[in-house]
C-alpha cells in the first residue's frame, strides 16, 4: 500500500501549465520536483460485490469504532446566528441513527426488495461517499477544505471546513453531512459565516497510510468488498458482472468514481425499490458534473491565442490600411486614470 | 493625440469584471444564507454550478481581452504612452488574479489534485487580489471624481 503523499502534482498539470504560458508557477507549487512519482501511483478503488452482502451491519460498526476519534464534539451553546433563518443543524444528540448517513455515521446499509425476471431479490447495500473521481465536492469548495488526494481518496478538512454545506449541494449523492458548533468558523465570525463542519467517510486514510485496510472492508465477515489499484478493481468488477451476468454502479456515474457496486440486478429497479432521500443517497444515473468546467478548462487555452492573433492582425491592417484610429466606428476613449503626458512626446495609459 | 483603448474595450472590461466579480463572490455559499436568492431577478446566483460555469466563461472572455491589449500594448502603443502608477498596480493584480485562477481551474481537471494547505492559499490569493482590484477601481474613481470637482473651482 503507498502511503498518499500531502501534494499531488503530474504531467498533465505541467503540460496544462507549459500550454497557459504559466510553467514557471510549476516551480512555486509545492513537491513538483515528485512529478515523475506521482505517475506510478494509482487509485485506490472498492469493489462491493452485493452478492454477498447480507446486510449485518458489521461494517457500519466496524466504520464508527474506527473513526470515533474523528467525530465531532460540538460546543454549546451554538452561537447565534445571522439571520435569524439560518438553520443549526445538530446531530450530537442523535449519535445511534445508524439507518442514514449523519455526523456520526459515514456509511449505512440500504436494503432493496422487488422482483426481478420473475424472482424475488433481496439486496444490502453498503452506502457511503462515492470518492469520485473528479469530485464537485472538492473542485467547488470555495475555501479549499475538501481534497481529493493521489491515491482517490477525497477528504474534508475538518480544521479547514466552514460547514457552508456547498459541497453537499453540488454531490450528486448529497453525501458530507453538517455539525454545527465545531470548527474554525467559531474562531471566525460565527455569526455571520459558516455553521460547523461538514463529514464523511474518508476511505480510513489513516489507516490506509499505516498499510492497513479501511474498516469496513476488514470487518466483512462475507467479504463483500475488496480495494485495490484502479486498472485491478475495475478488470475484477467487470469479471464479476459477467459471471453473474450483473450490473456494475459507480464505473462511469458523476464521470468516474473509486466505489464500483455490482450487482445481479440493474440498478434502475434497485433505485426505484431504496428509500432515497435526506441522508439516503440515490442509485440515478449521475452524469459527469465536471463536464462543462473540463471543456471550459481546454477552450481557456485557446482564449489567449485568440486574443494575440487579434491584436497582431490589428497592427497588421493599420500598417497595410494606413487606419490610425483605433476601433474605426468607435471613439477612442480617454481612460479614468490617464494622467496628462508626461512629457511632449509620450501619453499616459493604464 | 488619440489614447489607445476605445469606449468599446472599457464597456467589455468592466462587462467582464462585474460578471466576474459577482460569479466569483457567489462561489462562498452566501445567496441562500443571506437571502440574496429571494431578491426578485436573482435567484440565479444561489445555483453554485451556473454562476461557477458563468465565471468559467467569463475568465475565457478576460484571457481573450488581456492577451488582445497585452499584443497591441507591445506592438505599437508601447512606444507612445507611458503606463501610470495606477495602470502598473491594475496589470499586476490582474495577472496575479489570472495566474491563481488558472492553477484553480488546472486543479479542477480530471486526475489533478492539491492538497488542501496550497489549495486554500490560491484560494485566498485569488480572492484578495480580487478584492485589492476592486479597491483600486474605487479609489481610482474617487480621485477622479474629485479631479473634475477641482478643475471646475480652479481659475483657468
Ligand atoms: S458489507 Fe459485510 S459487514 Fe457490511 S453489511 Fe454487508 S455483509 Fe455485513
Ligand atoms: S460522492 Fe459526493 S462527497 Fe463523495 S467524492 Fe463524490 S462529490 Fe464528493
Ligand atoms: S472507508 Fe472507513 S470511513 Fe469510509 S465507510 Fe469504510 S470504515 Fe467508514
Amino acid at each position: 500500500m503507498k502511503k498518499h503523499t500531502p501534494c499531488t502534482p503530474n504531467l498533465s498539470r505541467r503540460r496544462f501549465l507549459a500550454s497557459l504560458g504559466l510553467g514557471g508557477l510549476g516551480l512555486v507549487l509545492p513537491s513538483a520536483s515528485h512529478a515523475a512519482k506521482s505517475l506510478a501511483d494509482e487509485e485506490l478503488v472498492t469493489l462491493h460485490d452485493l452478492t454477498k452482502c447480507v446486510g449485518c451491519g458489521a461494517c457500519v460498526d466496524a466504520c464508527r469504532e474506527a473513526n470515533a476519534h474523528k467525530f465531532p464534539e460540538p460546543v454549546r451553546p451554538f452561537p447565534p446566528m445571522f439571520p435569524a433563518s439560518v438553520k443549526v443543524e445538530d446531530w450530537s444528540t442523535k449519535r445511534q441513527i445508524i439507518d442514514r448517513l449523519t455526523p456520526y455515521n459515514w456509511l449505512y446499509i440500504q436494503s432493496a426488495h422487488g422482483q426481478f425476471q420473475g424472482q424475488r431479490f433481496d439486496i444490502h447495500i453498503p452506502r457511503r461517499c462515492m470518492h469520485c473521481q473528479n469530485p464537485p465536492c472538492a473542485n467547488l469548495c470555495p475555501w479549499g477544505a475538501a481534497a481529493r488526494e493521489k491515491n482517490g481518496v477525497v477528504r474534508i478538512d475538518p480544521e479547514i471546513c466552514l460547514g457552508g454545506a456547498k459541497c453537499k449541494t453540488v454531490c450528486p449523492w448529497a453525501i458530507p453531512m453538517r455539525q454545527t458548533g465545531v470548527g474554525l468558523y467559531l474562531k471566525l465570525m460565527p455569526r455571520y459565516g459558516g455553521n460547523g463542519v461538514m463529514y464523511k467517510c474518508d476511505r480510513c486514510y489513516d489507516r490506509l497510510a499505516k498499510g492497513q485496510k479501511p474498516a469496513c472492508v476488514e470487518a466483512c465477515p462475507y467479504g463483500v468488498q475488496e480495494i485495490g489499484p484502479r486498472s485491478d478493481i475495475v478488470a475484477k468488477a467487470h469479471a464479476l458482472a459477467r459471471n453473474i451476468d450483473g450490473y456494475i454502479y459507480g464505473e462511469t456515474e458523476n464521470g468516474g468514481t473509486n466505489s464500483l457496486y455490482v450487482s445481479p440486478v440493474p440498478f434502475d429497479i434497485l433505485d426505484a425499490a431504496v428509500t432515497a432521500g435526506p441522508g439516503k443517497p440515490d442509485l440515478a444515473k449521475a452524469p459527469d458534473k465536471m463536464a462543462d468546467e473540463t471543456r471550459m478548462a481546454y477552450a481557456a487555452l485557446f482564449a489567449p491565442v485568440a486574443g494575440i492573433i487579434a491584436g497582431a492582425l490589428r497592427l497588421g491592417s493599420r500598417l497595410s490600411g494606413g487606419d490610425d484610429a483605433d476601433e474605426t466606428d468607435d471613439t477612442p476613449k480617454r481612460p479614468p486614470d490617464a494622467g496628462t503626458p508626461d512629457d511632449e512626446h509620450k501619453g499616459t495609459w493604464s | 493625440m488619440s489614447l489607445p483603448v476605445s469606449r468599446r474595450m472599457s464597456w467589455a472590461y468592466v462587462l467582464v469584471l462585474s460578471l466576474l466579480a459577482v460569479t466569483g463572490a457567489m462561489q462562498m455559499p452566501i445567496a441562500s444564507r443571506y437571502r440574496i436568492v429571494a431578491v426578485p431577478g436573482l435567484a440565479w446566483l444561489g445555483d453554485f454550478w451556473l454562476t461557477h460555469r458563468l465565471h468559467y466563461l467569463g475568465a475565457i472572455a478576460l484571457l481573450a481581452l488581456c492577451s488582445y491589449l497585452t499584443t497591441r500594448w507591445l506592438l505599437e502603443w508601447r512606444r507612445s504612452y507611458a503606463l501610470t502608477a495606477f495602470g502598473l498596480v491594475r496589470a499586476g493584480l490582474l495577472a496575479g488574479i489570472i495566474a491563481t485562477g488558472a492553477v484553480r481551474v488546472l486543479k479542477n481537471l480530471p486526475n489533478v489534485s492539491f492538497a488542501p494547505a496550497p489549495t486554500m492559499l490560491v484560494d485566498w490569493t485569488h480572492l484578495g487580489l480580487a478584492v485589492l482590484l476592486g479597491l483600486l477601481a474605487l479609489v481610482r474613481l474617487v480621485l477622479a471624481r474629485l479631479a473634475v470637482k477641482a478643475s471646475s473651482f480652479r481659475p483657468r
